[in-house]
């Protein structure tokens, strides 16, 4: 036999296997094109350029490494159903007198052809589309510094590397699986019965306690810190959980209906009990697969997009002023002076014109916030809510001409959090509350990943007698000078801040408006790149096995049908059985996932808030949209692929 | 009366393509009393299994008329063809046709429960016939944990649950070894011998032997019968085997 034989062999097995091979190909181009732009963008050294360059450059990294293993996890996946799908045609092979080395040879010849062309393919639309990405990135970050898009070798070269290895890895598989098969057993394939599937309990409750306990720590979670601290171990718990409940438990309760004669022998659940028994021994896997995708695509979209969508409202919170200069330790009067004349001095040097100033003393603890009381805490722990709070003198600050005047045992209370009580214990002592619900906001020291309070008080004396009374509880005293510029002097700012910031003493924090935006906007913008990839690599893959599964499900299910028709059931009896099974199996990951992210959306919400997004509403918004946008694309390919299926059954 | 009245069926099938026209079954006529032993003897593509599936409601004839007790089963509408079958027929294939995800019991089922029938009275109605064909101890087992003499056992027993006016079978020693043969075809024998009408399409000389009658069917027609009469199994054998013989002779044999 010559070469060229087997080169035609293997390409038109290709061509024969058209409908496999194309969503294979798909997938791989899809991969490869990804990874390429990914990786080109980090290549890039005009990114590191950028404000916040480095910490995308991170996420990208991050992003890549993520593309590369779920390229590699899925392509082995898809793979193994392809030859599935083939056993009978290389039993042929051999019967027919083809050595298995010559199979082989034809299997290296088919594996080199589809990854030559989808390395090709993948590049050349990563290159194109990568140009498109990157304007895509640009405009999200706001940037508008002139940026070279160059063709990256070195990109070009890991993602040549990767899926290299992955196609060859791969490529050894399918060999071994040759080596090791008879071709008796590969003729007979699917025709030998299948077992029926037993009951596991032990992992059932494994999977059950995964589950409840990942719910668990989702939802008792409080605070930020302890949300950053569980979120690992919640998302493998709830993954195993999916797993274990998916594969043993989904076949726990269909034998526990089979078990209970009056359910299972009636006309709508016979077939379907049974049906479904083996259906989930086949396909539990896929399935719990696809929902875990899919509540995947459902965090990573509805996150990044509230993150992109709250970004202002994160900058305002942060930077009530346009210049913020802060020195975290007390600072006498002259001190304090002396900070303002440079303000004053560096001001005018750059021509700013200053609009509004406010400069003040103050308190700040962390503190706990009760029914009539607002005190420092001793100790903060993870599982309580706690606030941030301010304690700030206004006799002699710029804020006493419209706040005060206030009387020793008054206070007035702003901040995001409004106080409903008329009297208010701080620390140790009690105050009336003049107003519980002032506008006054300022800068907060921690961002605001937690509630602010800003409690104005009349003097220092009272502000004293606060940090006494609060005993053993930390409490932080520093100074702050807030200015607000006019327009037409913001260009300016970002120069003046930094010089102020040199000229100071360390101690001294100077932040700029303009600056925060842009850094807050680069990892935000990053954020939403990856989030974006890696949602719709995410989709692709779910696509990709709603359709195997189809196909697979199908082929087996057709011969199934033709007796039962034979023995008695009519079409639309057969229809009505096929079409409740469907469903089920397609629907119940979906329904799983929504689920999913409804169990999560305390644990991201928390997670956002330590990335400084607290707008609840906003998050529920975004993820309500997420998932509407979801489910239509699901029921769409769902439908374009069920045609398939019935295609096939009839 | 009767069971069943076949009267001057013809089969006419298009081919997919070119539309060249192909004659199954050309005026086909008999008629099966009530507790006959039918078999129908033909080579391939003589149009026996066309014949079957006509009688079966799964095909409809071009022209011509089969009645069960009187009624037409050619006009019956497409959606009560599935509760006829289920009410009327019994059916034995050749592969069996047990469906590997339910065990024997279930399998046996499957048809009463189509019918909803309750649980009780399935139960009931099993435990005679399951005795009758030896298949009680099996009953829970799969289909891949049994001979091919047991499934073809249990395909019976599903055939019967219903209490079928005709068992029709096709080729239902075809897939068996001689001994599994044997133990069908006895059953068979005893089946009939209480009542049971069957009707059976075989080429087994060995299985034709032990029908009451045997129709040879050639080129889509009714071309010869013999009764059994009181022959024995083994003159029968040797009538038939003649008939054969000179089917494939004297009528142009294609082979």
């Amino acid at each position: 036999m010559n070469k060229s034989f087997y080169g035609s062999l293997a390409l038109s097995n290709i061509k024969k296997n058209a409908k496999n091979y194309v969503p294979y190909m798909l997938t791989c181009v899809i991969s490869i094109m990804i990874f390429y732009i990914m990786s080109a963008i980090v290549y890039n050294p005009d990114v590191t350029k950028l404000l916040g360059g480095a910490s995308l450059k991170g996420m990208l990294e991050f992003g890549c490494g993520i593309v590369g293993i779920f390229s590699a996890i899925f392509l082995f996946y898809t793979n193994s159903f392809l030859i599935k799908q083939r056993k009978k045609e290389l039993a042929l092979y051999n019967i027919l007198g083809m050595a298995k080395r010559h199979v082989g040879k034809v299997f290296l010849l088919e594996t080199l052809i589809t990854s030559v062309l989808s390395l090709v393919i993948g590049l050349l639309s990563g290159i194109i589309l990568g140009k498109l990405a990157f304007l895509l990135v640009l405009k999200i970050m706001q940037v508008t510094i002139p940026m070279k898009y160059v063709f990256s070798l070195p990109a070009c070269l890991t993602t040549v590397i990767v899926f290299g290895i992955i196609f060859f890895v791969v490529l050894l598989c399918n060999l071994g699986r040759i080596r090791l098969s008879n071709p008796i057993e590969l003729l007979a394939g699917g025709r030998q019965g299948e077992k029926e599937p037993k009951t596991k309990w032990l992992l059932v409750l494994i999977g059950a306690a995964a589950m409840g306990i990942g719910y668990y720590l989702a939802l008792s979670i409080v605070s930020p810190l302890q949300a950053l601290l569980n979120f690992f171990i919640a998302v493998i718990l709830v993954i195993l959980g999916t797993y274990l409940l998916f594969t043993a438990g989904s076949i726990a309760l269909l034998k526990m209906l089979k078990k209970n004669k009056k359910f299972y022998y009636k006309t709508e659940h016979f077939t379907s009990v049974s049906g479904m028994l083996y259906r989930m021994k086949r396909n539990a896997a896929g399935l719990a697969s696809i929902c875990i995708l899919s509540t995947m695509v459902l965090v990573t979209i509805a996150t990044t997009v509230s993150m992109q969508m709250g970004v202002e409202g994160v900058i305002n919170k942060n930077m009530p002023n346009d210049i913020q200069i802060r020195s975290y330790v007390k600072m006498s009067q002259k001190e304090q002076q002396k900070l303002q004349n440079q303000v004053t001095a560096t001001m005018e040097k750059h021509n700013i014109d200053v609009t509004d100033m406010i400069q003040y003393d103050y308190l700040s603890a962390s503190g706990i916030k009760e029914e009539g009381s607002l005190a420092p805490a001793s100790r903060v722990s993870l599982e309580e809510e706690f606030a941030e709070m301010y304690v700030i003198p206004i006799e002699g600050s710029s804020l006493e001409a419209k706040y005060g005047p206030l009387a020793d045992d008054e206070i007035i209370v702003g901040g995001d959090e409004h106080v409903t009580e008329s009297v208010l214990k701080v620390g140790g002592k009690t105050f009336s509350v003049k107003d519980g619900a002032s506008d006054f906001m300022s800068a907060p020291e921690l961002g605001s990943m937690v509630d602010v309070y800003f409690v104005l008080v009349a003097n220092d004396k009272v502000k004293n007698q606060i940090l006494k009374s609060a005993n053993s509880a930390p409490i932080n005293e520093g100074y702050y000078i807030g200015i607000d510029l006019s327009e037409a002097s913001k260009a300016r700012a970002a120069k003046a801040a930094e010089e102020l910031s040199k000229e100071t003493p360390g101690r001294i924090n100077v932040e700029e408006k303009g600056e925060v935006s842009a850094d807050l906007h680069g990892i935000y913008g990053g954020l939403l790149f990856v989030g974006i990839f890696l949602g719709f690599l995410f989709l692709v893959a779910t696509v990709l096995i709603i359709y195997y599964k189809q196909i697979t499900e199908g082929y087996e299910d057709s011969e199934r049908y033709h007796i039962m028709q034979k023995v008695g059931m009519s079409q639309t009896e057969v229809k009505k059985s096929i079409k409740s099974q469907i469903l089920l199996v397609f629907f119940l990951p979906l329904i799983v996932a929504v689920i999913h992210v409804a169990g999560s959306f305390n644990m991201m919400s928390k997670l956002l808030a330590a990335l400084q997004l607290t707008d609840i509403g906003l998050f529920i918004t975004c993820t309500a949209v997420t998932i509407l946008v979801f489910v239509v694309i699901y029921v769409l390919v769902y439908s374009l692929t069920a045609r398939e299926y019935y295609k096939l059954v009839k | 009366m009767s069971l069943l009245d076949v009267k001057n069926i013809e089969k006419i099938y298009t081919t997919r393509f070119g539309g060249q026209k192909v004659r199954a079954l050309k005026d086909v006529s008999f008629t099966v009393a009530q507790g006959e032993y039918i078999s129908i003897m033909g080579e391939s593509g003589s149009g026996k299994t066309t014949l079957l599936n006509i009688l079966a409601a799964l095909d409809k004839p071009t022209k011509g008329e089969v009645l069960l007790e009187g009624k037409s089963i050619v006009s019956i509408k497409e959606k009560d063809i599935a509760e006829f079958r289920r009410n009327n027929l019994g059916f034995v294939f050749q592969d069996f046709n047990l469906l590997d995800t339910f065990s024997a019991e279930d399998n046996i089922y499957l048809p009463l429960v189509l019918a909803r029938v309750s649980h009780k009275e399935m139960a009931a109605r099993l435990q005679p016939i399951a005795q009758k064909l030896g298949i009680s101890d099996i009953l829970k087992k799969y289909p891949y944990e049994i001979s091919g003499g047991q499934k073809q056992r249990v395909a019976i027993a599903r055939a019967l649950i219903t209490e079928p006016k005709l068992i029709l079978a096709d080729e239902p020693t075809g897939a068996l070894d001689s001994r599994a043969s044997d133990q069908l075809l006895n059953q068979f024998s005893q089946l009939n011998k209480d009542g049971q009408t069957i009707l059976m399409v075989t080429h087994s000389i060995q299985a034709a032997s032990k029908a009451g009658r045997v129709l040879f069917i050639k080129d889509g027609q009714v071309f010869h019968q013999i009764y059994r009469g009181d022959m024995t199994g083994d003159q029968m054998y040797q009538k038939i085997s003649t008939a054969l013989t000179a089917l494939s002779t004297g009528g142009g044999s294609r082979e």
